[in-house]
């Protein structure tokens, strides 16, 4: 776009010119001319500043292609291995537990079973009652 | 071979044993293993220097010992080695300094994947005589102008053998500033330079060494501004080379043509304030000071005025500048870039500057040092020197990175060299402050001016981006001086939506290329 002055914007002589109906004088063109100028620079701003935001946006697209997207993808699999080895060992932990709860109850119900427990359980009744604590 | 094989080329001259066992001892230290050192003794009078030679070739076969017959000095001894060479590239080490570890790998990495460098040169430091490193010189990514100001580039230089050939080798008429007349004959026909920021030489500092003191040497200033003058004379550039204010430095005087038609044009509102202890319109002055501090004729100063100017500044202002005055006025709420693009408009030079309206020539021939570089088509915009009214540094040029938009080098004040002489020398810049800057007129029109998107803060760094995206060096310019009373008239403040603007247009910046922080 072509914008070099070929018009001293500093005269007016548009009072001086023809001004015949609906034709515009010397100096309504002029600041017309003027004013179409300045847009066409403010629009050769406009597509500069347009050019560097495409590069902007062209330079952090490959910026995340080539290694942030990587990184991320290698970082889920890092922390998906991670999960799946912490899982394995909650199910180890779970089943020792559970094993660990039946050994427990299965020894209570062996002391329930016993004699000592039987003969105890009969001479704390009658204090208990007196107490009005439960027997076990 | 694996490729790029070097030729490291040492001229030897009364080296002391020890030193030079180290130095050698850098080369066959390297993990790269394609390299030969080409070790020249340029007729020492220490007969175990040849000794000490031979005795390193006879552990190593990629070690190569000429010997002289004659003293020739630097550039004779070193073209021996040239004359000699094998490799693709050669390698520039002098006797008693050293390569850092892995150096040669690092390069070889760069040049492997950029096959048209034919001049790469690395970051340095110096190295004292109990082995402490020190005084590191993170240097500037490619800068021209700068070269020609100031052998920056230095060590390690790694410059393309069929290339150094073809430019003649070393020209013993510049001994002491060979290597910056070579890498200047060089980087001339280069295809691409590169510079690669790691430091990779270590420079030693012994007592009579230039590098524990730039003044050890003097004869080498006197070849260096031989040198810069045969460069400028061959490349077409109309100037005149004489020393610099720092030693080793050069000013390169340029011719400014006056049939350019130059049009200064100053946004002002008029106001006035109180600096070196006297009351004033700056708008008075800095026009005053302009006509004072130049001989130029064809020039032509576009003020952009609010409505708010007084009309006394103005009656002042038509007799401070007389009839290259063009008064456009300005009745919009304030936007400092549209008022420059009005000025711009308005105006009729072929070489446009734009100079705020507190400031204060000092320098001489003000529009013609400013404007003179324009003559060179790849410079884009040139800037100037601005100093606060209490001599500290306000704009040696900004510096753009992580932490944001900067002037760089703020932490001097006027007179200091700066580091490295930065401030003493004409260099390329990431940006310049619009408070002072020349262009040509179709550049200004090419890059759409000043961005009215951003009437306050950033429309220079903006500017300044938008030339460099063109394809245009920025270049600032140690002599064009002025005060910038900036902070008597301004306070910044920035907005969010500016910060945003910049951003999409322009991303965030790793690292300055021209000024490190």
């Amino acid at each position: 776009v072509d914008i070099s002055p070929d018009l001293d914007n500093s005269k007016d002589d548009g009072a001086a010119a023809p001004h015949d109906q609906g034709t515009p004088t010397v100096a309504e063109l002029s600041s017309e001319i003027a004013k179409l100028k300045h847009e066409a620079l403010v629009a050769q701003d406009t597509i500069a500043g347009l050019r560097a935001e495409l590069v902007t946006l062209q330079d952090n697209y490959i910026a995340l292609r080539d290694a942030d997207i990587g990184k991320a993808y290698a970082r889920i699999d890092l922390l998906e291995d991670e999960r799946e080895a912490r899982l394995h060992e909650l199910r180890v932990e779970v089943k020792l537990h559970g094993e660990r709860m039946e050994v427990m109850r299965n020894e209570i119900a062996r002391v329930k079973e016993s004699n000592t427990w039987k003969v105890g359980s009969v001479l704390i009744k009658p204090i208990s009652k007196l107490t009005g604590r439960m027997t076990p | 071979v694996t490729q790029p094989f070097f030729s490291i080329v040492t001229p030897v001259y009364n080296t002391p044993l020890d030193v030079l066992a180290a130095t050698i001892q850098s080369v066959t230290s390297q993990a790269w293993p394609s390299w030969e050192l080409l070790l020249i003794d340029d007729v020492s009078p220490d007969s175990a220097v040849r000794d000490a030679l031979a005795e390193a070739a006879s552990h190593d076969s990629r070690i190569r010992v000429i010997l002289r017959e004659e003293n020739g000095g630097i550039s004779a001894a070193s073209n021996d080695g040239i004359a000699a060479a094998e490799g693709e590239f050669m390698v520039l080490l002098d006797h008693d300094d050293l390569l850092a570890h892995g150096a040669l790998a690092q390069v070889a990495g760069v040049l492997q994947k950029n096959p048209e460098v034919d001049y790469l040169y690395t970051d340095e430091d110096k190295i004292d005589e109990d082995g402490k490193r020190y005084d590191e010189f993170r240097k500037p990514d490619w800068s021209p102008e700068r070269f020609r100001a100031q052998m920056y580039c230095g060590h390690l230089s790694v410059l393309r053998l069929a290339l150094v050939r073809e430019v003649g080798g070393f020209d013993s008429r510049y001994d002491g500033s060979q290597d910056h007349d070579l890498v200047l004959k060089v980087t001339e026909k280069a295809r691409q330079v590169y510079h690669l920021p790691e430091v990779l030489y270590h420079w030693r500092a012994i007592a009579t060494s230039t590098a524990s003191s730039g003044n050890a040497k003097p004869y080498t200033w006197d070849a260096g501004v031989r040198a810069v003058q045969a460069h400028v004379d061959r490349v077409g550039i109309d100037a005149t080379v004489t020393k610099g204010s720092w030693f080793g430095t050069y000013a390169i005087k340029r011719t400014f043509d006056p049939s350019h038609r130059v049009s200064v044009i100053i946004p002002t509102r008029g106001t006035g304030g109180f600096v070196h202890g006297e009351s004033r319109v700056f708008l008075i002055e800095a026009v005053r000071s302009l006509l004072a501090h130049t001989e130029h004729k064809n020039l032509e100063i576009v003020v952009v005025a609010d409505a708010e100017t007084p009309q006394a500044v103005l009656d002042e202002l038509a007799e401070v500048a007389g009839e290259t005055l063009l008064l456009v006025p300005y009745t919009k709420p304030f936007n400092y870039s549209e008022k420059c693009n009005l000025g711009f408009l308005a105006s009729t030079g072929d070489i446009v500057v734009l100079l705020n309206d507190d400031v204060e020539v000092i320098g001489d021939n003000f529009i013609e040092e400013l404007c003179a570089p324009l003559a060179q088509d790849n410079v884009g915009m040139t800037g100037a020197y601005l100093v606060y009214e209490n001599g500290s540094v306000q704009h040696a040029g900004h510096r753009y990175g992580e932490r944001g938009y900067k002037h760089a080098f703020s932490d001097n004040n006027f007179g200091d060299p700066g580091p490295f002489c930065a401030l003493m020398v004409d260099r390329e810049v990431s940006g310049l402050t619009a408070a002072c800057v020349a262009l040509r007129r179709e550049v200004y029109q090419e890059v759409g001016g000043l961005s009215e998107q951003l009437p306050l803060n950033f429309n220079d760094v903006d500017l300044s981006l938008k030339i460099r995206s063109a394809g245009y060096w920025l270049v600032w310019l140690n002599r064009v001086q002025l005060f910038h009373y900036e902070s008597k008239t301004r306070v910044a403040i920035v907005h969010q939506w500016e910060v945003d603007i910049m951003r999409a247009r322009w991303g965030v910046a790793e690292r300055d290329s021209f000024a490190h922080e």
